[in-house]
This record gives C-alpha cells, sequence and structure tokens, in this order.
C-alpha cells in the first residue's frame, strides 16, 4: 500500500509498482485512511511519505503498523532527517527525489527481506536500512 | 608669623639637622616654589608656627590663617582616612613619612596634597618640629586616576565587548541554526517538486506508452533523474555542500544502462571518491547523464559483447573520467555515433558552466570520451 498525499507521486508510484510486478491494495493520504486500509488488506509493505495531508503523521502510522499486523513500513521522504532514531519501528527509508530504478532495486530487496528473510540481493544504495533490521538482515560476523 | 628674610635654602635636609639655624633657614622657604609648613611638635595639637608663599598660592589660606592651626584643617570629607592615620603614627612614631593624601583649599576645592613630612629633633633627641612640605600633586595623581579611570574604563568595555561577543554568538548560532534550517527546508522543497517533476514525466510517458515522444520524454526523465541523483546526495546533514562524483556515477550511470539498453551491456565503473563542490555538481551530473546515455544509444541493439565502462582518476585535484562504450562487433557507423547521439548544444553549455574538457575518439567499434574536471570543481 501506499501512503502518499500528493496524488502525482502516488500515481507514478503506484505505476512503478504494477510495471515491477507488485500489487498495490490501496493509496492513503491520511492516517486514518492508512491504518483502516491496512486492517483491511493486510499487505506486506507500506510505503510511507512523513508529510501527508492531516500533518506530519507518517510517524505515527509506523508506530502503529510497526506492533499491529503484518504490515511493514518503509518511509519515502525528502527530509530523512526528521525520522526519529529507531525509525518508528520501520524497516527502512527509500529518500525522495527516488528513480524507478532505485525504487525496482528497494523493492527487490524488501521482497526478499519481508517474505524470505534475510534478503539475498546487495542492499541497493537507494534504500537506508533502520539500525534494528540491519543488525538483523545483516549481522556483524563474529 | 612670617618671617622673611633673604636667604635660599638648598636642600630641607640640611634644615633637620640644623635646627640651631632655623630662624636663619626659614627666610630661604619664603622665596621657594616648594610650599612648606612647620609645626610645633611641642605644643598641645602640634599647631602651624610658619607657611611659605607657596603654600599659600596652593591652597589660598595666609601665614597668618594657617598660623596655630592642626594641619588637619586641609582635610575634607574626601581624604582617606587610612592615609591619616598612617600620617598619624608616623608623627607619633617621630618617623619621616611621604603619602599623598586629598587635601582642600581655603574655596574647598581638593587638590592631591603629595606629602613629605619630617620630625625635626631637638638637642634632647625628641622632635622639636615638624617640617612638611607638600606638593600638588594634582598632575602625577590625576594621571593615577586617569589610568585607573582608563584601566576601568578598559575593563567596562571588554565585559561589554565580551557580552556583546557572546550576545552575537548567540546570534550567529542561532542564525547558524535557523540557516540550517531554511536550508534543510529549501533542500526538502527542491526535493519534493523533482520528485513532483520525476512524476509527471513517468506519468506521461506510461500514458503516451510506445508513441514516438516517449523517447524524447524518455531523455528528459534521465536529465530529471540525474538532477533526482545529485539533489538526493545534496546538503544531507552529514555533507553540507559536497558532493561525491564517484557515488553518482555509482548511482545513476546504472539506472541510465537499465533503461537504454536490453540488459545485455556489460557495465564496469572504477571510481574512488572524488568530492566537488556543490556548484558544480549539477552542470557535471547531467554532462555525464548526456555522455553515458549517448554512448548507449549509440550502440546497436541486440549485440552481444557491448560494453561501457567508466574510470575514475585522481591527479592532484584535477578529476579525470574516461567513458568507452564498446558496440561488440557491429560494424562502425560513419555517421559518428557521438556526434548522431549527442545533444552538443547541452553537453557544451554544460561543458563551459563547470570549465570542464572534453575530448572524445572514436576507433573502430569503440568510442572514448574523456571528461577533464578542473581542480576548482573539487
Amino acid at each position: 500500500m501506499i501512503v502518499e498525499d500528493e496524488a502525482i507521486l502516488s500515481l507514478d508510484l503506484e505505476q512503478m509498482l504494477i510495471d515491477s510486478g507488485h500489487a498495490v491494495v490501496g493509496i492513503a493520504a491520511t492516517q486514518k485512511q492508512a491504518l483502516l486500509l491496512a486492517e483491511t488488506h493486510h499487505p506486506d509493505l507500506a510505503l510511507v511519505d512523513l508529510q501527508l495531508s492531516d500533518g506530519p503523521t507518517g510517524i505515527a502510522i509506523a508506530r502503529h503498523l510497526a506492533t499491529h499486523g503484518r504490515t511493514n513500513v518503509v518511509f519515502m521522504t525528502a527530509n530523512s532527517a526528521m525520522l526519529p532514531e529507531d525509525f518508528a519501528g520501520a524497516i527502512g527509508v527509500i529518500s525522495k527525489p527516488y528513480v524507478t530504478s532505485g525504487v525496482n532495486a528497494a523493492m527487490a530487496f524488501l521482497q526478499e527481506g519481508v517474505l524470505r528473510p534475510p534478503p539475498v540481493l546487495k542492499k541497493p544504495a537507494s534504500l537506508e536500512l533502520s539500525k534494528f533490521y540491519s543488525g538483523r538482515w545483516f549481522p556483524p560476523a563474529g | 608669623m612670617s618671617m622673611r628674610q633673604s636667604g635660599r635654602m638648598h636642600a630641607h635636609q640640611g634644615f633637620v639637622r640644623a635646627f640651631p639655624a632655623l630662624e636663619a633657614m626659614i627666610g630661604g622657604f619664603d622665596s621657594t616654589d616648594m610650599p612648606v609648613v612647620i609645626a610645633d611638635a611641642r605644643a598641645p595639637g602640634l599647631p602651624i608656627i610658619y607657611t611659605n608663599e607657596a603654600f599659600t598660592t596652593l591652597t589660598g589660606y595666609t601665614a597668618e590663617e594657617a598660623a596655630g592651626r592642626n594641619c588637619r584643617f586641609l582635610q575634607g570629607a574626601g581624604t582617606d582616612p587610612l592615609t591619616v592615620t598612617r600620617i598619624r603614627d608616623a608623627i607619633f612614631a617621630g618617623r619621616p613619612i611621604a603619602a599623598d593624601i586629598l587635601n582642600y583649599r581655603k574655596d574647598g576645592s581638593p587638590f592631591w596634597n603629595a606629602l613629605s613630612l619630617a620630625p625635626v629633633n631637638g638637642e634632647d633627641g625628641r622632635p622639636r618640629f615638624y617640617f612638611s612640605c607638600q606638593l600638588d600633586a594634582g598632575g602625577r595623581r590625576l594621571d593615577l586616576n586617569r589610568l585607573e579611570q582608563d584601566a576601568n574604563a578598559m575593563q567596562g568595555e571588554i565585559a561589554a565587548k565580551a557580552q556583546a561577543l557572546e550576545i552575537s554568538a548567540v546570534a550567529m548560532n542561532q542564525a547558524i541554526n535557523e540557516k540550517a534550517l531554511l536550508i534543510d527546508e529549501l533542500q526538502h522543497r527542491v526535493r519534493n517538486n523533482l520528485q513532483m517533476i520525476s512524476a509527471m514525466i513517468g506519468i506521461q510517458i506510461h500514458t503516451l506508452a510506445d508513441a514516438p515522444e516517449t523517447s524524447a520524454l524518455a531523455r528528459l526523465h534521465h536529465r530529471v533523474n540525474a538532477l533526482c541523483a545529485v539533489h538526493r546526495r545534496l546538503h544531507q546533514p552529514s555533507s553540507p555542500a559536497t558532493f561525491d562524483l564517484a557515488e553518482f556515477l555509482s548511482d545513476h550511470v546504472p539506472d541510465v544502462v537499465s533503461a537504454y539498453s536490453d540488459g545485455l551491456v556489460a557495465l564496469s565503473i572504477t571510481s574512488e571518491p572524488a568530492v566537488l563542490n556543490s556548484a558544480s555538481a549539477t552542470p557535471l551530473a547531467l554532462i555525464f547523464n548526456e555522455t553515458v546515455t549517448a554512448l548507449l544509444r549509440a550502440m546497436p541493439t541486440g549485440l552481444a559483447g557491448r560494453k561501457l565502462s567508466v574510470e575514475l582518476s585522481k591527479s592532484g585535484t584535477a578529476i579525470s573520467v574516461t567513458l568507452t562504450g564498446n558496440s561488440g562487433g557491429a560494424p562502425t557507423d560513419d555517421g559518428g555515433s557521438w556526434l548522431k547521439y549527442a545533444d552538443h548544444t547541452l553537453i557544451e553549455a554544460l561543458v563551459r558552466q563547470a570549465k570542464a574538457a572534453i575530448v572524445w575518439a572514436k576507433i573502430e567499434n569503440v568510442i572514448v570520451v574523456e571528461i577533464h574536471i578542473p581542480a576548482e570543481a573539487t
């Protein structure tokens, strides 16, 4: 699912995801819509912008989804400095402005990480992992 | 009381030792410019028995007015009691003393009196007279005062400057923080806007599907995406105003390769960290985008053995990047592949802006493009 309040961005992102073989269960522009969408469809992944049409609710959405249900969160933001230290329980962040190849590489990696962890693919530069997931998927040797 | 006599006293020490010759010596004081006072050490209250003209000039008191009074009459409200005590102690101990004491003239105006006071012993060895000379120490005292005032003023000034400095440091920190916030906000907006532009072009390409315009739109999309790649990194908190060309190349070149090839072009990127200033980032990013795009478009599709290599090397602060496009075994394109597929107007304008140099050569099925980046871009 896509949580983004800019219609053009969500449209473009949806097309990118469909083109690379993913199914998009829906697009949400607010916290309420996002949580409803997650409860209804239980998607594997939510791509969440920080700033939504009801305010900077992206972090609260991530915190909720991290502890309820099965949906994993990856932020998509132009202001990753605003993220809390623990990424609010999210797997990581894709920095804006992203491009198709970066999103595709991140999605391929996340698909492995979410469905058959740990991922075998090399982590793409377009995706920054949270400390928790970085340690979980790439434990330090020894 | 005035005992005007002729004769000149050259040194009062002589007088001190020559008590029997007091009368004769006094004559010398009358004409000296040094104010002199003599008090009777044996009379109660140590009354003044002699003052000279210079004393009158200094204090405004005539000899008659001063006579019979204790020297204390020159003191006033501003006189330092500690100095008075010191002088009194010296008198009682029969010791000579020198002190700067604040005295007052008859008109009430204060003056600094550089007092020298010594007992003149009688034949019994005890003080018979007190001899003192006074000097208007105004100048000296004034200097001390001025020094003190200057020191105080300077201290005040230093304190004020320190405070001002502290205030401006706080203000500067605040300004720096505000500036950082402003830059963050600006960058945030630039990134969002670039994302919007990229998305709009992406949607348009999708809508047009296989229409002929899509290839032009795709080239525009990659130009915008090159800017996206620059701005994802630029002004991140960790590296406020620099741009790593090597990072950009390893990020953006595969992106272009995947878009312009059928997945059969072998790509190799050899580089080392090459940090550029942010002003050079955009033109250089676009130059590389155009060059890589042109090299890929010059390759005939479908052929095996196609290769693109990007090699970044540094010589001192100057950076050179060599891009080599090998079309595999394809017959050479006599139209001059590079010339045909590169947007020269755009590349030349960008090369000028970046003060870079670009040279290219075509040898059979290999096109080599060298881009030289001046040291001033780093």
